[in-house]
């Protein structure tokens, strides 16, 4: 029995332009659950970034309830949360993958990790920069990591911004199509950085209208005219059976994929 | 039209800093204005006042039997002189009102037919309407009867006197007692700035009164009673100026050897109007150094605009827009934003013009004319456009060097420069240590910012070395005005005073620091009519800062504008006369005081006997009139006043004072010096904080929209508004404490210049400052937490930033 960690109810998001409403999600009903790798997605303009955005709390849903199952007794409703409290959550619970990495311009790629960590309270300060060393070295950062953003590529740019992201342990992470601004080498390396926190335990939530980006996933929602219409369990990307072999291969996904895709008019 | 379209989108989006610029000129204009049209209204009442009094260039004052045929005749006969006007005059002493004395007298006349009379609210005349310079026939009813007084309008606050309040004075022994009829404006000596004054009484009083006071001189010792008063009017041939054509006059005639005192034009204008000159020097310099900083901001926003606007400018560019087009784009924004604060500023300027020409006429007695400043208006508003224009033009040559292709692909070097000086992030103050990054990473963002505070704080460490420097003791003696905690004058000619006396009681309660004991005469040197301060005890207290005090009787020191008048200097032999006694003195010392705002010369009591008739009849210290004591023990004046008194009663008036009540109403020097002083700290400081105020709002709105992108990330990490709010304070607040180290050392090396320029427009060129650093920390705390504050402030709007901006649909 999966645990469920996000749950949307009847969410709603409308956008007024010029007076003229414009609905962008209509009772969207979903459930999040914990060690998940879920993939949204959808066409352009099918409102996929807007539910990621509302999952998280980054933006407040017009109508019904994005209910966080944190440490907390009781789950807690993002929708009527204060901005205090959704900012002690960011720090805590939520790390979040922009398109844009979105690296803070005059920080060192080790600070912008760095200052996130310092943001939390349950560390103290040489813990956090042990764990950002350790997270950067990891991807691979180790020698950039005293550089400005700008003096990387897309690739080490956003695998930092990943690093940010879970500095904190959080309970779930966003990812806003992550590999959307990288060229082919770099988004494998995200890809595989972001599967490899998967396989961690990492709970991830990504949009993305990258097929090769959603067949690391398990589970896929799809998103049309701000609704979800659809819904795909695979097995763990890679996942492999007693004897090593991989119990599910990459083209079989991709066939799987691909055939759900189509029965959705992708 | 398209040009058009631009600013006026410019102008939506920018408001804030719309309407910044738009406060700074406005500000500038104000200041500016009114000081200009205080000083032209002033300089005009002025000339209308000499005019209407029509009594020409030279007020003289001859006491009794001095101004004889011969004096007379080498008047008119000079070709300087096109009239003389003659007026027999007594004079009044011991002055009383409102339970307040004077210890100068007054030449009492019988009233002029040519003197505007204020009527009961002092906003005009009863005889002379509007801006008219031709003066009517006084109403019956304003005419002085027997026993009423028009005193110059300048006594009015010295007494705080009104119509119906009694003033007595004593005429040779006989004491009367007159109401106050009004008050009138009097052009030579009608400021309260000037010790001596002409009052008026009824013609018919008058005459009874001079034959009873003439009938009463017995011997040269009671010709002070009485004497002439003769105006001069100068000829067509006197083409130079009063001053100069005074001392041509007096080398001709000796008449301001014989005059026991004089007041020409030129020197009424410059003692009355002294105040609003400095005031205006004061705060031009400061209009100007607004200005300074107008422009710097100016700049500032202009590049963080090109650079926030960067894209958009290549978009312009494709669309067929030439650089020129841009610039003047640019141009248009700011002479807008510039042209709508200077007709603020200038509709505000009028009623404060008004406000301040009304508190400089208790000052100057001379009511203030109340022309609008079109002509300087219009001047400065070309001097402000042509300056911003240039400035402007000089600023936007780099977008130029914008192409569109350069732009559109956002191939503009990044905001931020290389990491080599940036400061280390900890979590310890994470707050402060980000706000201290955002500065190293992006330095040259600060400049402007940290160069306008660190004027802004210069300023105000200034005016408070300049509060501490009038307040401080050695200041004070250092400027010829020491602080003297016992001071003491005989009542009258006729009482029998020993000095040695009262320093034997003071020497009974405290010891004694220094003596100031003297008297102001008017002696002319190299013919130039001078006041001479006879000293009894030189070398104590002593203001010389060149050279030496005065040693031996042949021996004068003067003060640096005697010096530059004359053209002499230490180890010159001058002649100094005073009526037809001349004596040859040798300079030996440069000296400072503020009497007669530094015009003066000193010499000791054997040096002065040399100019009585009898030289061998010596001057003595218990024939001086100003006695001041300056005393260990501050405390022992009651004690010693209380002995004094029991010795001598009425005869010898006393007062003292403690040194902390020096700024006080009834401390020794009044408290309008120290209002005005403070009054213009005040002013400094509040316009400097407006300027501060707008400056913080102004670099902050940029900071935020350069910086938006990154606060929305911050927030998106989990950062709370306020924490993002805190680090825009500490930012701000890091840049004050950086200013004002920066003002601390700017103002050790020129506050004291600065302010030396100042005293010197008192007479006072030499100051001796006391660094004391209270007037340093204080600045720079108060600014540090004012930016803290403003800088908070103004983030405000971190609160609208949303992490939904980052998010690309």
């Amino acid at each position: 029995m999966k645990k469920t960690i996000l749950s949307a109810k009847n969410v709603q998001k409308t956008f007024s332009d010029n007076g003229v409403q414009v609905h962008v999600l209509s009772n969207v009903n979903a459930e999040i659950y914990a060690g998940d790798f879920t993939v949204i997605m959808g066409a352009s303009g099918s409102g996929k970034s807007t539910l990621l955005y509302a999952l998280s709390g980054m933006d407040k849903a017009t109508a019904g309830e994005v209910l966080f199952y944190g440490e907390e007794d009781a789950p807690v409703d993002l929708t009527t949360l204060k901005e205090t409290k959704l900012a002690a959550l960011r720090v805590r619970d939520f790390g979040f993958v922009f398109q844009q990495m979105h690296l803070v311009s005059n920080l060192t790629l080790f600070e912008n990790v760095a200052v996130t960590g310092y943001l939390d309270k349950r560390k103290s300060a040489s813990e956090t920069r042990a764990k950002a060393e350790e997270l950067l070295d990891r991807v691979g950062l180790k020698e950039v990591k005293t550089h400005l953003p700008a003096r990387v590529s897309g690739g080490e740019q956003q695998r930092c911004a990943i690093v940010r992201a879970v500095i904190n342990s959080p309970t779930l992470l966003f990812a806003d199509e992550p590999t959307g601004a990288l060229n082919r080498n770099n988004t494998k390396e995200v890809l595989n950085l972001l599967t490899e926190l998967n396989d961690g335990g990492q709970s991830i939530v990504m949009v993305t209208h990258d097929i090769k980006a959603a067949l690391r996933a398990n589970r896929l929602l799809y998103l049309e005219d701000g609704n979800i219409v659809g819904e795909l369990e695979l097995t763990k990307y890679g996942e492999t059976d007693a004897g090593g072999e991989k119990i599910q291969s990459d083209k079989a996904r991709e066939a799987q994929v691909n055939a759900w895709l189509e029965s959705l008019d992708w | 039209m398209e040009i058009f379209t631009l600013v006026k989108a410019e102008i939506r989006n920018r408001k804030g800093i719309f309407f910044g610029f738009m406060l700074l000129t406005a500000l500038i204009v104000v200041s500016t204005m009114t000081m200009l049209g205080v000083n032209k209204n002033y300089d005009d009442a002025m000339d209308r006042a000499f005019k209407v009094e029509d009594k020409g260039e030279l007020f003289t004052y001859f006491r009794y039997g001095v101004y004889t045929n011969e004096m007379r005749a080498r008047l008119k006969g000079s070709e300087l002189v096109d009239k003389v006007e003659e007026y027999p005059e007594i004079t009044g002493a011991n002055i009383k009102c409102n339970g307040k004395s004077d210890g100068n007298g007054y030449y009492v006349l019988a009233m002029f037919d040519t003197l505007p009379v204020y009527n009961e609210s002092a906003d005009g005349f009863v005889n002379l309407k509007g801006n008219s310079e031709t003066i009517e026939p006084l109403p019956q009813e304003n005419r002085l009867k027997k026993g009423e007084i028009y005193l110059p309008y300048g006594l009015k606050s010295n007494y705080n006197a009104k119509p119906g309040d009694k003033i007595s004075m004593e005429f040779l022994g006989e004491t009367r007692e007159f109401t106050i009829k009004g008050f009138v404006q009097e052009a030579f000596m009608g400021t309260n700035i000037m010790g001596y004054k002409t009052v008026f009484i009824s013609p018919e009083e008058f005459t009874e009164l001079r034959e009873a006071v003439v009938g009463r001189i017995e011997s040269d010792s009671d010709i002070w009673s009485s004497g002439e008063v003769v105006y001069v009017f100068f000829s067509d041939k006197a083409d130079d100026s009063v001053l100069v054509t005074l001392r041509k006059l007096n080398l001709e005639t000796k008449v301001a050897d014989l005059a026991w005192a004089n007041a020409d034009r030129e020197s009424s204008e410059h003692y009355t109007g002294m105040f609003i000159k400095i005031i205006l020097a004061v705060v031009t310099g400061f209009g100007v150094l607004l200005f300074i900083i107008f422009l710097i901001i100016a700049g500032h926003n202009i590049s963080t605009e090109m650079d926030i606007d960067y894209v958009n400018l290549g978009i312009l560019k494709s669309q067929g827009f030439t650089d020129k087009m841009i610039r003047r784009m640019y141009m248009l924004e700011y002479l807008v934003s510039e042209m709508i604060g200077i007709l603020i500023g200038m509709i505000a300027s009028v009623p404060v013009e008004r406000i301040m020409s009304r508190l400089f006429f208790s000052m100057t007695g001379i009511l203030p004319m109340h022309n609008m400043m079109i002509v300087y208006g219009l001047l400065l508003c070309a001097i402000l456009f042509f300056v911003t224009a240039l400035y402007i033009r000089i600023f936007t040559r780099r977008i130029a060097k914008v192409t569109p292709v350069k732009a559109i692909t956002n191939g503009k070097d990044d905001f931020y420069f290389s990491n080599r000086c940036n400061a280390p992030i900890t979590k310890r103050g994470l707050m402060f240590s980000l706000g201290l990054r955002q500065i190293t990473s992006a330095p040259k963002r600060y400049i402007s910012i940290t160069l306008v505070t660190t004027l802004l704080i210069f300023m105000v460490i200034t005016s408070q070395l300049m509060s501490g420097f009038i307040r401080s003791k050695d200041a004070l003696a250092s400027m010829g005005e020491p602080f003297c905690e016992i001071n003491f004058a005989p009542v009258g000619s006729e009482v029998d005073f020993h000095v040695k006396d009262i320093e034997d009681i003071v020497l009974k309660y405290t010891k004694i620091r220094g003596r100031m004991y003297k008297t102001h005469l008017y002696v002319s040197i190299n013919g130039e009519n001078t006041l001479v301060q006879i000293k009894g005890y030189p070398d104590e207290l002593s203001s010389v800062y060149r050279g030496r005090e005065i040693k031996y009787d042949n021996e004068i020191v003067i003060t640096e504008q005697i010096a530059k008048l004359l053209g002499i200097d230490m180890g010159d032999t001058v002649t100094v006369a005073r009526g037809d006694i001349s004596a040859e003195y040798v300079v030996v010392g440069i000296y400072q005081t503020m009497n007669d705002v530094g015009k003066a010369i000193s010499m000791s009591l054997d040096g002065f006997s040399r100019l009585r008739k009898d030289t061998t009849e010596k001057y003595t210290v218990d024939m001086l009139n100003m006695y001041g004591i300056s005393v260990e023990d501050e405390d022992a004046g009651p004690k010693i006043k209380e002995e004094v008194k029991e010795k001598y009663g009425d005869d010898v008036a006393i007062e003292t004072y403690k040194y902390s009540d020096i700024d006080k109403s009834d401390g020794p020097n009044g408290s309008e010096f120290y209002t005005a002083a403070d009054g213009s700290g005040y002013l400094i400081y509040a316009l400097t904080f407006i300027f501060a105020l707008v400056t913080v709002i102004m670099i902050c709105a940029k900071t935020f929209i350069q910086e938006r992108r990154d606060i929305a990330i911050t927030k998106a990490m989990g950062m709370k508004a306020s924490s993002i709010r805190l680090q825009f304070a500490l930012r701000f607040a890091l840049i004050a404490l950086i200013s004002g180290l920066i003002a601390c050392g700017i103002g050790r090396c020129l506050s004291h210049r600065l302010l030396a320029l100042i005293f010197s427009l008192f007479g006072a060129p030499h100051i001796v400052l006391t660094y004391n650093p209270a007037a340093f920390i204080v600045p720079v705390l108060v600014f540090t937490v004012c930016y803290m504050l403003f800088g908070y402030m103004s983030a405000r709007k971190v609160k609208r930033v949303s992490p939904r901006e980052l998010i690309m649909e």
